[in-house]
């Protein structure tokens, strides 16, 4: 009987000393209830714009500040890259295209008790861009986008929670450019006629997850937890975020190594650098970007000063000039079938980029042509004896003499290792390119808006971007670039402004993309994503689809690492 | 003593005007502003109406007289790239910050460079001697950026000892400093040694120590004081060394001062403050120079007889 007892409590014991056990290794592995740091700091290149006024030559690469803080009508959700509601709940545009009708999310309030986000803040917002002589604003605005944002001309407040936004033509980028890609966040109107405009830039007050805490200029940004769970998110995993700009780049590899800095952007060598010392590389959830060489003197559009027709952006100056050798198709053909794109893919994007086919084109977006992959290999594939039987077809048996721009360009170093690559590997096909080192904003882009870039060659990464918003940029005069215009892609554009259907716009669209595919528009290369790095004991995860403003954003979806072991 | 004073302040005037019209006509000649301030997208509409709110579309020389009449009431207009701010008061901001640094890369470069240069000089053909060459040599060699690289990843980065980069406290001045000094260290030691050398061997020397002084005050006191005058020109161009030097080194430890404004404003082509810039570190260097050249006269009466 003593025995059994003796087994009984042994038993018994043991069982304690199991369950002890399992209990206190199961605590172990237990989440943690918060991020192991209050403040996340994030180590980024350079603030772009060092203000909140965003309409004050403003583009979307000034956005990662507002992100914290203000909020679009409109996400891009970072998994599927499609449209998806913010400050407003749902949109729908009428069938002649001219007119969105926008509920707005009710009850989201702003930051410092400036009541709730209501269609007088919408209102507002669009009279910031658009309006001449806005009450109260004292520099114009200027920004990227500007032309697509004011084609609504007009926003009609239906109540506090719906507006009609009216077009002066068809406007099917409107998701585009009222969503996060472009640059018009809400600001409060209530803060506006409180505090003035300078208000915006002491304090402004969002609706985000995250309230303005203080800025030194040139130095940081410091965001704080809102004080209430945000209407959306609920609680986000800091306390604090804070913005730092650094410009060179092994101070911003230290910073992260000395813990100094929780997540920061470095070139490709040093990102294997920091994943092989256990860093955790995240790449944007889509492209962010497409890596291309441009031709330049592709100017077959005719002119026309009685219409405006080219002349409208001051390209009056520039001629199309028949003794460029990029003027001639076969050549542009040949030049991209001298490239070894597989090659320029592993060694200066280490196998993390997809290879692009039109520029501007994307395969979520409108206008995409699954054939064009398919076509790609026959048309633009690496072929140098195919390449130099098109330059001698083109009149350049013993190729042809050309030169090339070299500029840094931010969040691209790969750009100018590539031109010279590309160097090398046109010279195989007898054509010598002479790099030219230069500076993209006070050299290059004057020449390119008088269109005087004949024979140049520049290596560029444009952002993603609505499909029609890249052809106005690009191909339709309606900026300094003129990368490659002709009468038939003219009158295409032309067309394309007056479509209200999605259906017929996507057809137009494919049209074009593929007249550009077919003329051999350019060199395309890469679509690239955004990388940074991140200390897998303090960040789990950001997930942002890479088309934010300025390529990055979605702060909010920067998650802590709440176990013990870090999250790789 | 008055005489030379006024010439040498008119001359630092003359060469402050010459100054304000060079960076005017040099930040004119790198390109257009509205291309730094306006996203490639601007229509032609945009760029009119911002050229001129800004007044760029009035003639050079007249956007130079404005500039001129403004800049000498301390108002070199708005900053362009960030918004909201003047020129002026920019540099103003940041200044304490570049001549914190400055200061104490100064005082480094002092503290090291006289008893190094004067003992290098004393014990002349000796080991001290010939590392204090070699430190001499070294400092002049190694770039400032470099070395500022290999600091913040030695004491930051394997060690822990200092924080990388950013202002506040003296942890984060010291690799700034040091870096920025080291090279000035090199200078000065080689200019006290050379100028000590001279000295050791002139007549008066000879006299003190035949009057039975002590080496020390024959060394510290007579020498050094009689050798001090060529480090102490050097010293005015220093002030403006470090200050224009400080760019770099500004930049590699993200420093708040005049010197990373400066290249942040130069990269947005931010026209209003490199000018406020520029003038601000030609004031100082021209100042420092008229306060040495006074020094200089001070301690040798054949300069200002002259």
């Amino acid at each position: 009987m003593r025995q059994a007892r003796c087994r009984q409590s042994a038993g018994l014991f043991m069982v304690l000393v199991v369950l002890s056990l399992a209990f206190l290794g199961g605590d172990a592995q237990a989440q943690l209830d918060e991020a192991k740091v209050d403040r996340l700091v994030i180590g980024l290149i350079n603030p772009f714009r060092d203000y909140f006024r965003a309409w004050i030559s403003g583009t979307p690469d000034h956005n990662i500040q507002h992100d914290p803080i203000l909020e679009w009508l409109i996400e891009i959700d970072p998994d599927t890259g499609h449209y998806v509601p913010w400050l407003a709940k749902s949109w729908e545009m009428t069938p002649d295209g001219r007119l969105w009708r926008v509920k707005l999310q009710e009850g989201v309030p702003y930051h410092q008790d400036y009541g709730e986000f209501t269609a007088r803040d919408v209102v507002h917002n669009h009279a910031l861009w658009c309006q001449a002589d806005y009450p109260g604003r004292a520099d114009p605005p200027s920004s990227a986008y500007r032309t697509g944002i004011c084609t609504v001309e007009r926003v009609e407040v239906v109540n506090d929670h719906e507006v009609l936004m009216h077009c002066s033509e068809p406007c099917l980028d409107f998701e585009f450019y009222y969503s996060e890609a472009a640059n018009v966040m809400m600001f409060s109107k209530a803060q506006w006629d409180a505090e003035g405009e300078m208000g915006y830039e002491r304090k402004p007050a969002g609706t985000g997850p995250y309230e303005f805490m203080e800025r030194q200029l040139g130095q940081y940004v410091l965001y704080e937890r809102a004080p209430t769970p945000h209407w959306k998110h609920g609680v986000v995993d800091w306390k604090e975020l804070m913005m730092t700009w650094t410009i060179e780049e092994p101070t911003r590899y230290a910073q992260l190594l000395a813990g100094e800095t929780h997540l920061t952007e470095v070139n490709k060598d040093l990102v294997d650098q920091l994943v092989a010392r256990g860093y955790k590389l995240v790449r944007s959830r889509g492209t962010a970007q497409q890596i291309q060489i441009v031709f330049g003197g592709l100017y077959f559009g005719t002119e026309d000063p009685e219409t405006g027709r080219y002349t409208e952006h001051g390209g009056i100056t520039g001629k199309l000039d028949p003794n460029n050798p990029f003027t001639k198709k076969k050549v542009r053909q040949a030049m991209n079938k001298a490239i070894n794109r597989e090659e320029l893919l592993e060694v200066l994007y280490k196998n993390r980029a997809d290879y692009m086919y039109v520029h501007g084109f994307y395969p979520d977006l409108p206008g995409w042509d699954p054939t064009w992959e398919t076509r790609f290999p026959e048309m633009y594939g690496y072929d140098p004896e195919a390449a130099l039987r098109l330059l001698s077809e083109a009149g350049y048996p013993n190729g042809f003499q050309a030169k090339a721009w070299l500029f840094p360009f931010a969040g691209a170093p790969e750009l100018i290792p590539l031109v010279e690559a590309v160097q090398i590997q046109l010279l195989d096909v007898g054509i010598e390119l002479e790099l030219e080192e230069a500076d993209l904003v006070s050299t290059i882009a004057p020449i390119w808006r008088a269109r005087k870039a004949h024979g140049y060659l520049a290596a560029i990464p444009p952002s993603k971007k609505a499909v029609e918003a890249q052809i106005a940029v690009f191909n339709a005069g309606k900026a300094g670039i003129h990368q490659f215009e002709t009468d038939e892609i003219y009158a295409m554009w032309e067309e394309l402004k007056q479509l209200s259907d999605p259906a017929e716009r996507d057809v137009l669209l494919r049209k074009i993309g593929n007249y550009k595919f077919e003329n051999f528009e350019i060199i395309p290369l890469f679509n690239v994503f955004i990388e940074v790095v991140v200390d897998p004991n303090i960040v789990d995860d950001w997930a942002f689809p890479g088309w934010d403003g300025g390529d990055i954003g979605h702060t909010w979806r920067i998650t802590a690492c709440k176990q013990e072991e870090p999250c790789r | 003593m008055q005489r030379y004073i006024v010439i040498r302040l008119l001359q630092s005037l003359l060469a402050l005007w010459v100054m304000s019209l060079i960076v005017f006509a040099l930040a004119r000649v790198t390109g257009d502003p509205i291309d730094a301030l306006l996203p490639i997208e601007a229509t032609l509409e945009e760029r009119e109406t911002i050229r001129q709110n800004w007044g760029l579309d009035k003639p050079l020389h007249t956007q130079y007289l404005v500039f001129l009449g403004k800049a000498v009431r301390g108002d070199f207009g708005n900053s362009w790239k960030w918004q909201g701010h003047t020129a002026m008061g920019l540099v103003l901001d940041r200044l304490p910050a570049t001549l914190e640094l400055a200061g104490v890369a100064i005082l480094i470069s002092i503290v090291l460079a006289l008893p190094i240069g004067v003992l290098s000089a004393v014990k002349r053909d000796t080991l001290f001697d010939s590392v204090g060459k070699m430190l001499a040599l070294l400092g002049q060699s190694l770039p400032s950026f470099w070395l500022g690289i290999i600091l913040m990843w030695v004491f930051a980065v394997i060690l822990g000892w200092l924080p990388t980069s950013g202002r506040g406290g003296i942890a984060r001045l010291i690799l700034p400093a040091v870096s920025l000094g080291w090279f000035q260290v090199a200078v000065i030691t080689r200019l006290v040694r050379s100028a000590m050398l001279d000295v050791l061997d002139s007549e008066f020397v000879k006299l003190t120590r035949i009057k039975g002084l002590s080496e020390w005050k024959v060394v510290w006191k007579h020498c050094l004081r009689n050798a001090a005058i060529v480090p102490l020109t050097y010293f005015a161009i220093n002030a403006g060394v470090l200050m224009t030097g400080s760019v770099v080194i500004e930049n590699v430890f993200v420093w708040p001062g005049t010197g990373r404004l400066a290249l942040e404003a130069v990269q947005a082509r931010d026209f209003q403050v490199v000018q406020a810039i520029v003038i601000i570190f030609a004031a100082v260097f021209l100042f420092a120079n008229l306060i040495v050249d006074i020094l200089y006269a001070y301690l040798d009466p054949r300069i200002r007889y002259q």
